[in-house]
């Protein structure tokens, strides 16, 4: 996910907010029996939402969002329940209605579109019998109306060809077509007001920009209020116009969008802008601020302020006597802090990093590098034709959306699979046709990786300092129990974990704590080569800042080369001295990062970067948004890859020649029909470049 | 915010401290888990039960489970002296049933004991090598999977002779296939895994990656379906005994004594009756325990 914002918003369109509420939670406790104890989701949660309005949610994990829409439809299962306070929507209270008065009022006055597309939608039956039902079971529509009721919604939701998507089976969408259908869905019984969990997670940026703006217009247009519930404070600025920070299932700030940007009051709030890297930000302008300390497990019991035991500001004897409220501190804005006025001391400025950024000499280089898997309906191209280097002591970026191909050529590079033509070059040898099994122990331990999900990196039979040790006997630097020990205690120490974490199981670890074991189980052979393939887009921003700040150093320290997989274009802006930017198994651009963010753009990287949310689009003004889906592997266009969706496409020639390698300077290379100064004379994407 | 260190393992510490804190409520593994579940607890008790009868058999002031006390064929029901009767030929059916019970439970065990290692060692390979491997190891358990079971265990038995160390190879060759399929499945997944990539990173064998990376992850699974075949593979030992293909005579067979007192059955039902008993009990214990588990296993 793109985890970018900027500091100052303008002010969003006055849709002044109704006088009397849409929906107004009162003092709500939502609390789950398990089997564990009784465990308090929301202690005392209080929101309003006016007509028309759309208020965005934002918090990590397990801070309570998801508990709140859910405990807004009173779907919390049997385990949930309310134990007190209202919910008062258009003037009922949910807490007390019926399950009739429920089901009347879920079906057509609040819809909900979930993170999931797959599991709001019925995998048996076509898109059109499940959009009718809708309007047939609620507003008792006919079964012809219903069908010309579902194809006008589809195509309010911009979908072309309505009449063929509602034929279709949920299967034969993408996953941002069925994001739509949902949408679609859930507008048809026009509702006045629409909860959206995390509705754009799991979906590629572009496709992202596309829903976001979808959600805008359809807003404006049926005049629906939206709660919209994300960790992405970047996509909340883009939806909101008032927005609710939750920390520990509770609102700690509550804001006019841009007022919140511009001033957060919220140690919490502040912690998070800090965390985040915003586009246009180097790692040689800032180190990212981790928020210390993690999230209280729900139900711990405290005194005072929730924030405390993590927050720069706390003041003992002030801070931990009784509840803090959530009080005004400007007109409109309120924070639940008593030392909000406090200033929080200044960021050093610039990291040890600063000195890293690469040697010249060539470490990886890769040659019309081709992988080809053949699947039943012919042969799917990840690779084909990739052309790259990486110098010794850079951090060399790759960005690119899903089917890009950037994982494979990252397997192949650490030896997981063998390329089918091409060459790889690592430190002279040629490498693309030899698995690990077939490299050099010495080659295998030069190239080390860190995996996307967290979860699955580290076996969870073992204690964590199982593999370690085990790396460090197979690649032979440690022989004896005790110096494989001691070096263990060193490199758990390197990730800043205490050396008794190594006796911990995997399940006894957060996510950003086993990456960080992933870090040191990578390191352990040496690596001369390090590849992270989303090493953080599984972790919270807090979290995220942490491993970023370490890989940065332990990369610059150890002059290890790192190869930085990622789809967020301001982390490998913040992260990478190189950016490789992939489409369809080809590289479409690369150059040094300055340079990739201005132009001259690659059409393609135009579009992502302005697909990036920002908390100010109308600044801007420029909007590129890519029409149609991403073309099928098996059978990809066959001159300029990109030329399907292309925006600024030439005309024929495009579709049937390749694209030349235009040559912007510094080792900044274009391959696009459009000529350089063409290219060069488009304004630069606001808020990338500084 | 103050100004964080690019190194703060003080915090780190305070966190994981934190953490592990936390995390130590958590439920611990599932068998030691298991007092809480009644169902399991029952299950394991009747088991426990049998373990305990056969243990001390020896012990025991019962008559040879193979002496015949023909004075008592006349009326074979239960007296003070033979406390459940005896059977057509005069055994002691008590003796008889305390001392089968010896050879039902080593015999069970160690069939699925040995059904394990030829079956998750099948599951193993072929998840691990997907293809031609896979292929001959998959099809060739559709095959032996496709036949009625007990019809297979009458054929084969019939074919290679009835005998102790015949019925754990029938046990081995009909449940290894089963248990290849589970343990093929959950390898395809783990194989997936990146703590397997990660072996692989270290130069590790495919055997050590299957055997210490893969197999350990599998135990969750297996250990119900483990007792589930210890069930199973009771009540096939009793079915053979029965069709008269079990342990030979005169050992004291389960199975062997339900069907000896069968032609009886209208005169002395308990002839049939206790053995019957019996096999049920046990073969209810292994169920009860693997529901027990099983539940116990998804309320994680």
């Amino acid at each position: 996910m793109p985890t970018e914002t900027a500091l100052a918003a303008p002010p969003h369109s006055a849709a002044s907010p109704a006088p009397a509420p849409l929906l107004e939670i009162r003092n709500l406790r939502v609390a789950y029996h398990t089997s564990r104890g009784h465990l308090v989701a929301l202690p005392d949660f209080s929101l309003t939402i006016g007509a028309g309005e759309s208020f965005g949610v934002v918090g990590e994990s397990g801070c309570g969002k998801s508990t709140l829409v859910m405990a807004i439809m009173r779907y919390l299962g049997r385990s949930g329940v309310i134990t007190a306070g209202r919910i008062l929507f258009e003037g009922r209270d949910l807490v007390t209605a019926t399950e009739a008065e429920l089901t009347r009022v879920r079906g057509t006055r609040i819809a909900i579109v979930y993170q999931e597309p797959d599991s709001a939608l019925n995998p048996s039956m076509t898109v059109g019998r499940q959009l009718i039902e809708v309007p047939m079971l609620h507003q008792g529509m006919e079964r012809r109306d219903a069908f010309a009721r579902a194809e006008e919604v589809l195509a309010d939701v911009h979908m072309a060809d309505p009449q063929s998507i509602l034929r279709r089976y949920p299967h034969q969408l993408s996953g941002g077509q069925k994001q739509r259908v949902v949408i679609a869905m859930a507008l048809l019984a026009n509702p006045s007001l629409l909860l959206l969990d995390e509705p754009t997670t799991g979906l590629d940026v572009t496709v992202e920009a596309a829903v976001i703006d979808l959600i805008d217009e359809l807003r404006r247009k049926y005049r629906t209020a939206l709660l919209y519930i994300s960790h992405n404070l970047g996509l909340i600025a883009r939806v909101a116009e008032r927005i609710g920070v939750m920390y520990a299932g509770e609102l700690v700030e509550e804001a006019r969008t841009a007022a919140l940007f511009a001033s957060p009051r919220h140690p919490y709030t502040r912690g998070l802008l800090r965390a985040i890297p915003r586009m246009g930000m180097s790692k040689r302008d800032f180190p990212l601020l981790p928020i210390p300390g993690t999230l209280p497990a729900p139900g711990a019991t405290r005194r005072g302020c929730a924030f405390l035991p993590r927050c720069a500001l706390a003041l003992p004897g002030t801070c931990d006597v009784s509840p803090v409220p959530l009080a005004e501190t400007d007109a409109g804005h309120r924070a639940r802090c008593l030392r909000w006025a406090e200033t929080i001391p200044p960021s050093p400025a610039g990291l040890s990093t600063a000195a890293a950024g690469g040697s010249g000499e060539t470490i990886i280089e890769a040659r019309s590098l081709m992988r080809s898997y053949r699947v039943r309906r012919g042969v799917i191209k990840a690779n084909d034709g990739l052309d790259l280097t990486a110098c010794r002591g850079e951090v060399l970026g790759i960005v690119g959306e899903s089917g890009s191909g950037k994982s494979t050529f990252a397997r192949i590079l650490a030896g997981l699979e063998a390329a089918s033509g091409g060459v790889l070059r690592f430190a002279g040898a040629d490498v693309a046709r030899r698995t690990v099994q077939q490299r050099t122990p010495a080659q295998v331990a030069a190239i080390q990786m860190i995996f996307q999900n967290p979860d699955g990196t580290l076996n969870p039979s073992f204690p964590v300092g199982w593999p370690i040790a085990r790396a460090l006997r197979k690649f032979g630097i440690g022989r004896r129990r005790g110096e494989i020990e001691e070096r263990v205690r060193r490199l758990l120490e390197m990730v800043q974990l205490p050396a008794s974490a190594r006796h911990s199981l995997p399940r006894q670890l957060s996510g950003g704590q086993k990456q960080r074991i992933a870090i040191a189980r990578a390191f352990a052979g040496r690596p001369e080569v390090l590849i992270a393939d989303e090493p953080t887009s599984a972790l919270d921003v807090s979290v995220q800042a942490t491993v970023v700040n370490l890989l940065l150093s332990i990369q610059a320290e150890s002059g290890t080369t790192m190869v930085f997989i990622s789809h967020d274009l301001s982390l490998v802006r913040y992260i990478a001295d190189h950016v490789v930017v992939m489409y369809l198994g080809r590289v479409m651009e690369v150059g040094p990062t300055e340079a990739l963010y201005a132009p001259p753009y690659h059409p393609y990287t135009e579009a992502l970067l302005s697909a990036v949310p920002t908390p100010d689009p109308e600044q801007g003004g420029r909007r590129i948004r890519l029409s149609g889906e991403l073309p099928s592997l098996t059978n990809p266009p066959r001159g300029c890859r990109f030329a399907s969706r292309c925006p600024r496409k030439l005309g024929p020639i495009c579709d049937t020649e390749v694209p030349p390698e235009r040559d912007a300077g510094g080792g900044h290379i274009i391959s696009c029909h459009i000529p350089l100064h063409q290219l060069a004379a488009v304004a630069p994407i606001p808020s990338t470049t500084r | 915010m103050r100004p964080a260190p690019v190194r703060a393992p003080a915090d780190a510490a305070t966190a994981l401290a934190a953490r592990i804190e936390a995390i130590e409520t958590k439920p611990p593994g599932l068998l030691r888990r298991l007092p809480t579940s009644p169902v399991a607890m029952v299950g394991l008790g009747i088991i426990l039960f049998w373990v305990i009868l056969a243990l001390v058999a020896p012990l025991l002031p019962l008559p040879s489970p193979t002496a015949q006390d023909y004075l008592a064929i006349a009326h074979p029901g239960p007296t003070a002296q033979h406390l459940l009767g005896v059977d057509a030929l005069g055994r002691d059916t008590l003796s008889r049933l305390i001392w089968g019970a010896r050879i039902v439970l080593a015999l069970a065990p160690i069939s699925v004991i040995a059904a394990y290692l030829v079956g998750a060692t099948m599951g193993l390979v072929a998840g691990y090598y997907p293809g031609f491997i896979d292929g001959v190891i998959s099809r060739l358990s559709d095959v032996i999977l496709a036949f009625p079971v007990v019809v297979l265990y009458v054929v084969l038995i019939a074919a290679i002779g009835a005998s102790a160390v015949n019925i754990v190879v029938a046990v081995v060759m009909i449940s290894a296939p089963a248990i290849a399929r589970i343990v093929r499945g959950l390898t395809i997944h783990l194989v997936r895994q990146n703590f397997v990539a990660a072996a692989r990173l270290r130069r590790e064998s495919s055997l050590f990656i299957m055997v210490v990376e893969i197999m350990p992850n599998c135990r969750g699974p297996l250990i119900t379906d483990f007792c589930l075949r210890l069930g199973y593979t009771t009540m096939t030992i009793g079915t053979l005994g029965f069709l008269g293909l079990g342990i030979p005579p005169p050992a004291p067979d389960w199975g062997g004594m339900v069907q000896l007192g069968t032609p009886m059955l209208t005169v002395y039902p308990e002839m049939a009756l206790f053995p019957a008993l019996a096999l049920v009990s046990l073969v209810l214990g292994f169920n009860l325990l693997a529901d027990g588990l099983n539940e116990l296993a998804n309320a994680d």
